[in-house]
């Protein structure tokens, strides 16, 4: 009885820890909002044009935020995202431009899309191999494809951005749909994918047990390093995606941006409840994360803040999101250690 | 408790596992030098034996986490080589293994089904979707065989205590086990009841006509549910007792070196 109610209890708190954190960062975000609200000039945070362009500036960052959520919650970390992305853009305005010169421009850009998917999941299948087969820990092996990505990108530029991307997809990416960027809507669409299918299908199910204990995975008979690998693949997916989105939004290969693209990410999906350590996360959450630094940055900016005052702000955040995971993850400790002194109790009365 | 009349081994001629001459060694370390071992349905085996004896070896050469360096095996008469947990499941033995091998953040159903999903009928089934009502429902049906009550299989198995996720993870076994069940030490972290409870468990799936090893250095619990212990030292098997007419004292002294005929 006393162990049954105890569980109940348990059950409620896990509930509501679990729940809790989304909510708590929704919440931060509208009071970010709120805040810079009063606290610019009227007309300009608060007007339609800023939100259709914190939402354009949003949705690149997402969709990044999605992969980094997926591979944190399979206890994996990828530093490669920002350099993979510049390389994947400046490949494909290439590309793109050598087939525009003998074929038709819908033609061409259909093909770019594709490698520039392509070239992404490439690129993530390559990390997933070094972690997985090499045995090179995550964290290690993703800085190696960092350096070697961002070098490559500024091989096969020279240095310079690439420029030339043709005016249709720009047209396409800066479309608005209701009102609002179509990017945005994509981004929107990826997320409840990605939601669905971690908590629905068997590869999601597979994600979360390898990333929460991978010998209880394998043992149970989980390709583990499959799924590992495809989740490094997704990872990839994501930024081909996102390369074309940058390409229509800003019509060149830039080979300087991207730069803290990885950190923002993973800053994303930290701050919107993924745990560190794997095995837990949301996507919701994550997407909702990935918001906090654009809203911060597009706050300073409106407020005529240095840029730069973002960055320290994001990493506050950041460090916020994960000491509270880790509190959390003490708190449940604590709740565990006191259901198993439970029944122990239960046991020296009757045989005192 | 269970009627010993019905949980009786009704032994068929062939044993469901059998062992000639296992080897294995460890760079220098020979772990196991030459066991016979045999294993009836409906039999639950008790395999003791100090530290270092090679117990959970000897398991482990049947779960496939090693391979016996010689030696055969076979399951129903037929000789098999079992080269991965994955071959030994499909022959029918299912291991609960010391550390249970539980995913702590993901639901006990999930627990139940990891690696063995239901999918969905229909096309969202065949593109991965998982029917968790459905895994939910055995799920729940098999932690009930156990005779033990959980609040939810919907909630992350970190959040049982340490006989609730026992119970879980030898359910799981029995669940999928159709010849033999392997419990490594499945009372080692148990307090006294909930090590009546797991005892229980195993004395009753004897009805499923398992074959079933327990490890255990709880030997005075291990010999009230055994038909047979089985003694190791020194990756050599000192000593085959049929339970009812063992001692503690001849159990204990074969641990310790003295030999008896087998």
């Amino acid at each position: 009885m006393k162990a049954g109610t105890a569980s109940f209890n348990m059950k409620r708190v896990v509930k509501t820890l679990a729940t809790l954190h989304t909510f708590w960062v929704l919440l931060i975000l509208l009071l970010l909002c709120i805040g810079f609200s009063i606290i610019t000039p009227p007309g300009t945070f608060l007007s339609t044009i800023n939100f259709k362009s914190l939402a354009a500036d949003s949705s690149q960052l997402i969709i990044l935020t999605i992969g980094a959520a997926y591979l944190l919650i399979s206890a994996g970390i990828d530093l490669s995202t920002g350099s993979v992305l510049v390389l994947d853009t400046v490949l494909t305005v290439k590309l793109i431009l050598w087939l525009t010169s003998f074929a038709p421009v819908g033609l061409a850009l259909a093909l770019g899309a594709l490698f520039a998917v392509l070239l992404g999941i490439a690129i993530g299948i390559v990390n997933g191999l070094l972690v997985t087969k090499l045995r090179i820990p995550s964290f290690i092996a993703t800085l190696g494809t960092m350096g070697a990505t961002l070098g490559f990108a500024r091989l096969a530029s020279k240095g310079t951005n690439v420029p030339g991307v043709p005016r249709e997809l720009m047209r396409f990416i800066n479309t608005e749909v209701l009102g609002l960027p179509i990017i945005a809507f994509m981004a929107l669409f990826l997320v409840i994918l990605a939601s669905v299918v971690l908590k629905y299908t068997r590869f999601g199910l597979h994600t979360v047990a390898t990333g929460s204990n991978i010998e209880s995975a394998r043992r149970a008979g989980i390709k583990v390093e499959f799924t590992q690998i495809s989740v490094y693949a997704l990872m990839g997916l994501m930024v081909g995606v996102v390369a074309m989105i940058d390409l229509g939004r800003f019509g060149v290969a830039s080979i300087a941006a991207h730069t803290t693209d990885n950190l923002q990410a993973i800053a994303g999906a930290v701050i919107g409840g993924t745990s560190l350590f794997g095995g837990r996360g949301s996507i919701l959450g994550a997407a909702i994360g990935a918001f906090i630094p654009s809203v911060l940055r597009n706050g300073f900016i409106i407020l005529g803040l240095q840029p730069f005052w973002q960055e320290v702000a994001v990493a506050f955040v950041l460090l916020a999101a994960v000491y509270f995971d880790q509190w959390r993850r003490a708190q449940m400790q604590k709740i565990e250690s006191q259901m198993s002194s439970t029944p122990a109790n239960e046991v020296t009365a009757p045989s005192g | 408790m269970m009627d010993s009349d019905i949980a009786g081994p009704e032994k068929s001629p062939l044993p469901v596992l059998k062992a000639r001459n296992i080897v294995k060694r460890f760079g220098h370390v020979q772990a196991l030098g030459g066991v016979d071992f045999e294993l009836h349905r409906g039999e639950i085996v008790a395999l003791v034996g100090d530290n270092g004896a090679g117990k959970s070896t000897l398991i482990k050469c049947f779960s496939g986490v090693y391979q016996a360096d010689e030696g055969e095996i076979e399951i129903d008469g037929m000789p098999v080589k079992i080269h991965s947990p994955m071959e030994s499941r499909h022959y029918g033995i299912e291991t609960v293994f010391q550390d249970l091998s539980l995913a702590p953040d993901v639901s006990v159903a999930a627990n139940v089904f990891l690696g063995r999903e239901i999918e969905k009928r229909g096309l969202l089934g065949k593109v991965g979707f998982l029917d968790y009502p459905e895994m939910q429902k055995r799920a729940a049906e098999y932690i009930r065989e156990v005779g033990v009550n959980l609040p939810s299989v919907e909630i992350p198995a970190e959040t049982l205590s340490g006989g609730q996720r026992q119970a879980v993870a030898i359910a799981r076994a029995r669940a999928w086990a159709s010849k033999v069940l392997l419990l490594d030490e499945p009372t080692a972290a148990l307090g006294v009841r909930q090590t009546e409870i797991v005892l229980k468990i195993i004395k009753a799936s004897k009805i499923k006509g398992m074959g079933i090893v327990v490890i255990s250095h709880d030997l005075p619990s291990v010999l009230k549910v055994a038909d047979r212990v089985v003694v190791l030292r020194l990756g050599r098997v000192s000593g085959n007792f049929q339970a009812q007419s063992v001692t503690y004292a001849d159990v204990v002294s074969a641990m310790l070196g003295k030999e008896f005929k087998v």
